[in-house]
């Protein structure tokens, strides 16, 4: 799984595409399931790859009727942590999560480089570290795996919002 | 007059504006909108209003984009379907050129076919094409 405001990118659909080798990829945005022109061009942005968009809900519900072998070539990619933990709650199984793009606003603060984090959005991804999942913060494969404890950080302000 | 906006990664978009004024002088209704690691969506989308705002009042405007599937495509995207716009990706400065060269001559209809095969035309390999002559 990865989160990744953007979706399906340049350095989405040049990297990690190829680098996770997934046969589908599933992206569970309640809006941009409802946006029919962007959900066209997220698909012709992804030629090689099955691309099914759904909502945080059905995607739950398309993800569960899986199984385990389908389940190793779907890559699911959400925009924030608050849905990656809709998705566990809903009954997905996840082992790790690929970090990517996380926006700069001005409700947010860079607790690492290039990781932009208000308070909703620190207070789920340290609910998703307690729950033991790896979370791997890399905007692309190259790049080294830091060492971040989402419990120690502290912000000094902000709320994030999905 | 046909308003022109070069939209992508990094310091592309500026690059290209400065190569094409290197060749052609400074022009008019040619905005840049450069995108970085640390913008959403909704930041790039706003940056591309911008860009359109500075150009004004425009017949039409064209995006030459980098990159079919990046961020700035799905922003041009988020546009809808409209009649006065144009997007083009994998954008090289040769549709940059011909786009600036004629953009004020041509029916806002022929420019689309136009810049799609001048970008198709110069992408080439010239090795290949040199043995093959010889």
């Amino acid at each position: 799984m990865r989160i990744d405001d953007r979706f399906i990118h340049g350095q989405v659909g040049v990297t990690w595409i190829s680098y996770v080798g997934a046969r589908e990829i599933v992206l569970a945005n309640d809006r941009l399931a409802a946006d029919e022109l962007g959900s066209m061009m997220q698909k012709m942005s992804a030629p090689t790859s099955k691309v099914t968009i759904k909502t945080v809900d059905d995607g739950i519900s398309y993800l569960k009727k899986k199984n385990e072998k389908q389940l190793e070539s779907i890559f699911v990619i959400v925009s924030c942590p608050q849905d990656a933990l809709r998705l566990l709650d809903g009954g997905i199984q996840v082992n790790h999560i690929n970090i990517g793009h996380t926006a700069h606003r001005d409700d947010t603060e860079e607790v690492h480089p290039y990781l932009f984090l208000g308070r909703e959005e620190l207070a789920a991804f340290q609910e998703l570290e307690r729950r033991g999942i790896d979370l791997d913060f890399r905007l692309i494969p190259s790049h080294k795996k830091p060492d971040l404890k989402f419990s120690n950080i502290k912000l000094k302000g902000g709320e994030g919002v999905c | 007059m046909i308003g022109v906006i070069l939209a992508g990664h990094g310091i592309w978009p500026d690059a290209m504006k400065k190569s094409l004024e290197m060749i052609m002088g400074e022009q008019r209704g040619l905005e840049t909108c450069q995108i970085t690691d640390v913008e959403s969506a909704e930041q790039i989308r706003k940056k591309m209003d911008q860009a359109m705002e500075r150009l004004g009042e425009c017949d039409g405007r064209v995006i030459l984009l980098d990159l079919f599937g990046g961020s700035p495509s799905h922003a041009a995207v988020s546009y809808g379907l409209r009649d006065d716009l144009l997007a083009f990706t994998g954008a090289n400065l040769s549709m940059l050129i011909q786009l600036i060269s004629v953009r004020d001559e041509r029916k806002w209809e022929d420019l689309r076919e136009e810049i799609l095969q001048t970008g198709k035309d110069a992408v080439r390999e010239i090795y290949g094409e040199l043995r093959r002559t010889m």
